[in-house]
């Protein structure tokens, strides 16, 4: 599961940054957003530190209810990226007919929400303070995680480059805590079938 | 270490801070449902509550750490959300409902015109579940807080009767003793703290400055008089505006209104969900606008009802005309200084419910604000000393001020702290300044846990305030019958504006005499604009002033006393250390004594 995320987020941000490798290609900035959203969210969910299992002593009278698991907590996270910004929505739908022009607007929904969450439930800042384009020297000892080296890469550093994508790094994370899984639903719905009521 | 706790119990959101012995207060999180399925922390708590339907959550919905048993409501995000969409099981603006004189506060009425909810709430009961809310995030905290010096703020526009309602509310909330405090007040001593010593620098004696704080529903006006000499500045809040339901929100409603019919006419109508999809778009749109003046127009899209997003997204767009039209001219239009607002609409007959302003002028409202405050100063030699003499009387038919504190979302918008500024300069004939390093989102809060600590520890500047009205009780006058004519009622000004919390008033040198053992009823007025009225003071006619409660209620005789005596009493004012206004009527004779509290009960 975590590795399949790593690997989608990867290959969302790949795409992503493949639009800037070749700027005349003719991906649109809606679907550049897009994918670089739902790249850096896949991402975080996969790198964001498992919660400690708790133990937990069955009460006498109530069947316990299963500790709320990594899986419950990702697709509450989806949950709130479709609920706010669509985004389960905006990726399901065939999109190969549709005009730039109603993928746009359709994305300032899905920028807007995403957005939204994304501000709300974390404290985003740039890896890197210096533009994108400076040059930069890797010393031995650097960070090494919050960096990938592209190229052609020696072996040991200090590395010599400069800088394609500053990166992100979540300083904070407060997501809502799962309530209401069962064995039965081991996680919440992405999103609930809607009924507008008229009467009984 | 001590902790002091400032609570701001808003109308459209809540939020708690904590002072310790040094140092800024802090906005402390709150614990809340944020989705049927999952609980967070966030630093508003939307005054919301939704009551589900019985059959929404029959596994029992999200529940919180400290709830035992499951609720039959949710409060604050979830319930925000979840009753957009069911407007007929949200309860909004319950704070509104507190301080409505037409409608029982302590009755089961809200939702207001509910058809579905079975078991409807009262406002009382509303500001009690909110309050307890906040009070179990308090404990979550620091189980150990003492609470007796928690400070709650109300609007500086609520009567006595929406106070002790709320002194009420948090009584049973189990919040023990609470302080009531201003919210422009709050406001304004959230700037003071923030600004440290250097206050000084942006205000000198002399000076009236106004707190001017716009919020999502409602707005309130302060003025507050900077006296004393140099170096020992005194602060006191002369004046407080009426109760207006008029804010950011009606902005946004008004613009997303805009927005749709230019949809209608282009052949695309919106559902009710999408409606409020695009006011929430229109909010986002107005503050980039807002923000950016290199902005001519922001695109917005409405999304679908369906799971297609792409096939049917809605597109629209916010102009800079729009909000320059609609935001600024519309809601903050230059007016000239006897611009009054129009306080009733056209139509004959209006529907029951919240008495939303009929005008949405807020400069008009200003002006009014202004004029009545100016009226109230004239009529009291002492608050004419406070504001520096009749000079600043003489200037111009508003008691203009020389500087301004903003609060409120609204104001987060420079473009509109520039408007208000420039109505005053155009009423003033001079520039108005405004008080720089005012916080509107969070300032009341803040300013409350500031003002906690200060109470606590008498280390600090405090504002003069006392009562903000003065206040009447009607009296049979004593005349000929005439018949078909009721005589009419005289009122006796019992409290005068400016008694001081922990202060009493006997009105002394005259009698009155008190039905006892049958139902009698006790009329009581207030005033705003009637600073020179001392306790005692009768009224020939209670016309002019303004009824806030009506009272029927039977008094036992004291012992020694048949049913139907009229026994004569004195009259005391008291207003009690937690700022609640209290007449006592004492019997000499039997030692017996009454006590009405303003929000009439009588113990």
């Amino acid at each position: 599961m975590k590795n399949s995320l790593i690997a989608s987020g990867a290959i969302l941000l790949g795409l992503n940054a493949a639009s800037v490798y070749f700027p005349e290609q003719n991906l649109t900035l809606a679907a550049q957003t897009v994918s670089a959203a739902i790249g850096m969210v896949l991402v975080f969910l996969a790198i964001r530190p498992q919660p400690k299992q708790k133990t937990q002593t069955a009460a006498p009278t109530k069947p316990a209810t299963p500790p709320p698991r990594a899986e419950a907590e990702i697709v509450a996270f989806l949950a709130l990226l479709q609920e706010h910004g669509r985004l389960v929505d905006f990726a399901k739908e065939d999109i190969a007919a549709a005009s730039d022009a109603q993928i746009g607007s359709a994305a300032r929904v899905v920028h807007a929400g995403c957005r939204k969450v994304l501000d709300e439930y974390f404290e985003i800042t740039p890896l890197q303070s210096s533009p994108e384009g400076t040059a930069l020297t890797l010393e031995s000892g650097y960070d090494a995680p919050a960096y990938r080296l592209l190229g052609s890469v020696p072996e040991n550093p200090p590395y010599k480059g400069k800088l394609l994508h500053p990166g992100w790094i979540a300083q904070s994370v407060k997501l809502p805590r799962v309530t209401g899984t069962t064995e039965q639903r081991p996680w919440p719905v992405l999103a609930p079938a809607e009924v507008e009521v008229s009467g009984n | 270490m001590s902790d002091y706790f400032g609570i701001d119990l808003g109308t459209s959101n809540c939020a708690i801070a904590r002072a310790t012995d040094a140092g800024l207060p802090e906005i402390l999180p709150i614990t809340q449902v944020i989705k049927a399925s999952g609980i967070g922390e966030r630093e508003l708590l939307p005054s919301s509550l939704y009551i589900p339907a019985a059959g929404e959550f029959p596994e029992g919905g999200p529940q919180l750490p400290w709830q035992e048993a499951e609720s039959l409501s949710f409060l604050g995000t979830f319930a925000r959300d979840r009753g957009a969409l069911q407007p007929d099981r949200l309860i909004a603006s319950a704070k509104s409902w507190l301080c409505h004189p037409h409608a029982d506060r302590r009755g089961p009425i809200l939702p207001w015109g509910s058809t579905t909810v079975a078991k409807k709430l009262s406002p009382l009961q509303v500001s009690r579940e909110l309050l307890s809310h906040l009070l179990s995030n308090i404990r979550a905290v620091n189980p150990a807080a003492t609470l007796n010096h928690a400070v709650i703020t109300v609007p500086a526009s609520f009567d006595e009767v929406a106070r002790a309602l709320t002194l009420e509310a948090a009584t049973q909330a189990g919040l023990g003793e609470v302080t009531l405090l201003e919210e422009p007040q709050a406001a304004f001593y959230a700037w003071l703290e923030n600004q440290g010593t250097e206050w000084r620098k942006q205000v000198k004696s002399g000076d009236l400055l106004l707190v001017c704080d716009v919020g999502g529903g409602t707005a309130d006006f302060s003025l507050i008089a900077v006296t004393g000499k140099d170096g020992n500045l005194a602060l006191e809040r002369i004046a407080v505006g009426e109760h207006l339901l008029l804010g950011g929100d009606n902005m946004d409603l008004a613009l997303a209104h805009a927005v749709s019919e230019k949809l209608t006419a282009a052949g695309t109508t919106l559902d009710e969900w999408q409606f409020l999809a695009l006011m929430q778009a229109v909010r986002a749109a107005k503050e980039a606008l807002l923000s950016n003046p290199s902005l001519q127009e922001t695109p917005i899209s409405i999304p679908s009802r369906g799971s297609k997003l792409i096939a049917s997204t809605i597109s629209a767009i916010l102009t800079r005309v729009d909000v320059q039209q609609i935001a600024i001219d519309g809601f903050f239009p230059i007016v000239r200084n006897d611009e009054m607002p129009s306080l009733r609409r056209a139509g004959g007959l209006r529907e029951s419910g919240l008495p939303y302003a009929a005008d949405a002028a807020i400069s008009k409202h200003l002006a009014r604000f202004l004029s009545r405050a100016k009226v109230n100063a004239a009529s009291s030699p002492q608050l004419i000393e406070a504001i520096g003499g009749s000079v600043r009387l003489d200037r111009s038919p508003l008691l203009l001020p020389d500087a301004v504190l903003f609060n409120g979302g609204v104001f987060n918008a420079a473009a509109l702290r520039q408007r208000v500024l420039e109505q005053l300069s155009h009423w003033a004939d001079t520039p108005i300044r405004e008080l720089e390093g005012s916080r509107p989102d969070h300032a009341v809060a803040l300013g409350a846990a500031a003002y906690a600590r200060l109470r606590a520890t008498g280390e600090g500047l405090r504002i003069k305030s006392g009562t903000a009205r003065s206040y009447y009780i009607g009296m049979e006058s004593s005349a000929m019958a005439v018949p078909g004519r009721r005589p009419a009622t005289k009122a006796l000004c019992v409290a005068p504006q400016g008694m001081e919390e922990g202060s009493r008033l006997e009105i002394s040198g005259q009698e009155f005499f008190l039905y006892t053992g049958e139902a009698s009823e006790f009329r009581f007025f207030q005033s705003e604009v009637r600073a020179g009225d001392q306790a005692g003071e009768i009224l020939p006619d209670a016309v002019e002033l303004e009824e806030s409660a009506l009272l029927q209620i039977e008094i036992p005789p004291p012992s020694g006393h048949q049913p139907g005596e009229e026994i004569p009493v004195r009259l005391e004012a008291r207003v009690t250390e937690l700022g609640n206004l209290e007449l006592h009527f004492l019997h000499p004779a039997s030692g017996e004594s009454w006590k009405l509290e303003f929000n009439v009960r009588l113990q």
